[in-house]
């Protein structure tokens, strides 16, 4: 795969296309998933109810799929490795947020085909796959279910706390997509990670770890 | 007026337009039949007839099961059966009501709309196993105008304040020739049945908002079923209020709206929706199931008749007893009317609201309707005579009759638990009312409004003598004092079905501030969640935001004094 052509004049390969195309897929459904859910929960009018609940469920299935295929894509290369925690530079790295970033400091961490992500990045990817991404479908699903075969839901679960387990899911991934948008800013340039992860080069990568 | 042909003129086109509705020709109507039996050609009702008893007698003559069939029918004996919950009958010759309060203290006012189409002034005579059983009149429901119906409880002496709020001037209607009548007999119409169930409870539109005289000929958007073809289905009432020996099917004494149907469609309709719609009637819809499955808890009508009283005729929502008995600067009673006509105030009967295109109350129902009597206390009544209803609840200000009777008992409402399996959401209409109680006791009071008696109300408008001689008929107990009391009564609301495309939308509950926003029951998505939830969920994203914008403003800021490529 990548490891062919890691370095060039355009910098190191760090994504590669279907690590891309899950990546921007997932995000178009996340957007779509958060304006028809909010319509839903009554935040506003775009579309209309009927149709809103209509594609959310749509959309929601459609992520289901491609994390299907996403988790199995990062087990058989191996790259769930990305997301392992790490304690290692964690503290340069959340200096540097707090302070060096003002200062014109380097960014302490460079990444590389070994480790594309900082070790604050990493924790936050980690969250969301571990945690808010779960809660988020596991919920989602049984509040289909709740809908779709009333038979099937255990009247002893309330589900206004499955409902609420989803909506507390939507809000944190609201803020960490909030959070996101602006962090990928912060790079060598404002667009150069934007750019990264369209073209899968990284222009200020490096081929080794540290 | 300088002009008096001018003035004969108007009076003249007034009157004309005052006989439309009279004017539909009995044989228009009688041509519609299709069965064998031409009755215009019968021999036996080539008449002459002296009176209606004659024709009843010639059409019994060959129909001779039809008074034994009759009296057993609600339309006879006003009863309704008895349920598990109440051991008393049921039906209007029982009950107690917000609006002419109750039958048996006015009896024979009453009974000039009953099917024997005489006055009876005994209630032993609605029971057919006594004696002398009262008769029954075939016209009233079989001659196809209504006309006849009307003319004969005109001409039986009725209490004109009975259905008129205001005393019209002009001669009352009258049927000529009862031998054209009886020749036009035939299946029932809209007008035959809407004589009495337009005009329920003292005038049109007065009791029912779903039930008036634009029901005769409505067009689609007022009703889909009743409207004529194409655009509607053409229903008669006993389309869906089927008859079998005279019984007919539908009353708000039976069915629930979660009953499956008693009888199938193929055997004739049974006055509820799903005997002619199955099970899935959203089928043919892009999300029909998902709509279908609503079916379980919330009744057709919830959606389907987002209005009622959508047409011309308006319907009594607010009706004040309590200020019976003003009289005009001459000492007469008099009539106070609104700018469009309708009557606000009548001396003989208090304040009165209509409105119109009412959003009904929606409620959990299982069809099971709780009913008072005169003599019984009602739980939680409270008399208010010292606190009069205001200005805009007396003008028909919905939102202030609302809230003026928020706290009022209801003197009839239908049970059912929140989403039990057997109880639906329904639509009613609610009637708010002032009526008499006994001050002492609280319980309802029966009034004898109308007759010869000084003690009438309508006569002498003395409250203690009128209910006095009320409860009297009514075999109850009364201290001697009136005191009034706020009630509201709920009235189904099943008619005016509205074209589909007119039905409420998902939103118009899936809100925090829809039509069920106070229902409880359910899980409803859109209107019920965890309170401090969202609250929560929009600070963390606002938290977020502000971070990002003040370390963006540090980062621009400070960025004027670093030019540097970060990794050097």
């Amino acid at each position: 795969m990548a490891d062919t052509r890691q370095q060039s004049a355009k910098g190191v390969f760090l994504f590669p296309l279907f690590e891309r195309f899950w990546h921007w897929s997932q995000a178009m459904l996340i957007i779509g998933l958060m304006v028809t859910g909010a319509e839903i929960r009554g935040y506003w009018a775009f579309v209309g109810f009927e149709k809103a609940l209509n594609l959310h469920i749509i959309g929601a299935f459609s992520l289901i799929v491609l994390w299907t295929f996403a988790i199995f894509w990062h087990v058989v290369t191996g790259q769930w490795r990305h997301y392992v925690l790490t304690t290692k530079g964690l503290w340069k790295v959340v200096l540097f947020y707090a302070s060096g970033i003002f200062l014109g400091s380097p960014h302490p961490f460079r990444p590389s085909p070994k480790r594309k992500h900082n070790p604050m990045q990493a924790m936050a990817y980690l969250t969301f796959h571990l945690l808010m991404a779960p809660a988020i479908w596991i919920s989602g699903v049984i509040l289909w279910i709740y809908g779709r075969y009333p038979a099937l839901y255990p009247d002893a679960v309330p589900v206004i706390w499955i409902n609420g387990v989803h909506v507390a899911a939507a809000f944190l991934i609201g803020a960490f997509l909030v959070a996101h948008l602006y962090l990928i800013t912060t790079g060598e340039t404002v667009f150069a990670q934007l750019r990264a992860m369209i073209t899968g080069w990284d222009n200020f990568g490096k081929v080794e770890e540290d | 007026m300088a002009l008096p042909w001018l003035r004969t003129l108007i009076l003249a086109l007034l009157l004309a337009g005052l006989t439309v509705p009279v004017a539909i020709s009995q044989t228009d109507i009688a041509t519609v039949s299709s069965s064998t039996a031409d009755h215009s050609q019968f021999e036996d009702l080539q008449g002459p007839f002296r009176s209606a008893s004659e024709v009843s007698d010639a059409c019994l003559g060959c129909h001779n099961t039809g008074s034994e069939q009759l009296h057993g029918s609600i339309h006879f004996t006003w009863t309704a059966p008895q349920v598990e919950s109440d051991a008393r009958d049921l039906g209007m010759l029982h009950v107690s009501n917000g609006f002419l309060l109750s039958v048996p203290s006015n009896l024979d006012a009453c009974t000039s709309c009953h099917i024997a189409g005489t006055r009876l002034d005994d209630m032993a005579m609605l029971d057919a196993s006594s004696d002398p059983v009262a008769p029954v009149d075939c016209l009233t429901c079989h001659e196809p105008t209504g006309q006849w119906t009307v003319a004969n409880f005109h001409e039986n002496g009725s209490a004109c304040t009975m259905c008129h709020d205001e005393r019209l001037r002009g001669d009352t209607p009258e049927v000529e020739d009862l031998a054209v009548a009886a020749r036009s007999v035939g299946a029932t119409t809209r007008a035959a049945c809407g004589t009495c169930h337009f005009d329920a409870d003292g005038g049109p539109g007065v009791k029912h908002g779903d039930l008036n005289a634009d029901l005769i000929a409505p067009s689609a958007d007022l009703d889909v079923h009743m409207s004529a073809k194409p655009d509607g289905a053409g229903f008669t009432c006993a389309t869906c209020h089927t008859t079998r020996d005279h019984v007919t099917t539908g009353s708000r004494y039976t069915g629930a709206p979660g009953d499956k149907p008693d009888r199938p469609a193929l055997a004739g309709a049974a006055a509820s929706c799903q005997s002619c719609h199955s099970p899935t009637p959203h089928a043919d819809l892009g999300s029909g199931a998902r709509l279908d499955r609503h079916i379980d808890s919330v009744a057709c009508e919830t959606c389907h008749i987002p209005s009622f009283a959508r047409g011309d005729t308006q319907t009594r929502v607010l009706w004040d007893w309590s200020s019976v008995g003003e009289l005009d600067r001459r000492r007469q009673p008099y009539v106070d009317k609104e700018k469009d006509g309708t009557v606000a105030y009548a001396s003989e009967k208090g304040h009165f609201a209509w409105a119109r295109e009412v959003e009904p109350t929606l409620i959990w129902s299982d069809g099971k309707l709780v009913t008072h009597r005169p003599g019984d206390v009602v739980s939680g009544i409270a008399t208010d005579d010292a606190d009069e209803l205001d200005d805009d609840a007396r003008e028909g200000d919905l939102e202030s009759i609302a809230a003026a009777f928020a706290e009022a008992p209801w003197i009839a409402l239908y049970g059912g638990e929140p989403a039990a399996a057997d109880s639906r959401i329904a639509p009613v209409k609610v009637m708010n009312s002032v009526i008499p109680i006994d001050q002492e006791s609280r319980a309802l009071v029966s009034v004898l409004l109308a007759g010869r008696s000084r003690d009438a109300l309508w006569n002498d408008f003395r409250w203690e003598d009128a209910v006095e001689a009320g409860m009297e008929e009514a075999d109850a107990r009364f201290s001697g004092d009136v005191a009034f009391a706020r009630v509201r009564q709920m009235i189904p609301v099943n008619h005016m079905v509205a074209p589909a495309e007119q039905a409420l939308e998902c939103v118009d509950c899936h809100a925090t501030d829809g039509v069920i926003s106070d229902l409880p029951g359910g899980f409803v998505p859109g209107r019920d969640r965890i309170g401090w939830l969202d609250a929560a969920g929009l600070a963390l994203i606002g938290a977020t935001l502000a971070a990002a914008f003040v370390h963006l403003i540090l980062r621009l800021g400070f960025g004027l004094f670093h030019r540097k490529n970060r990794h050097g």
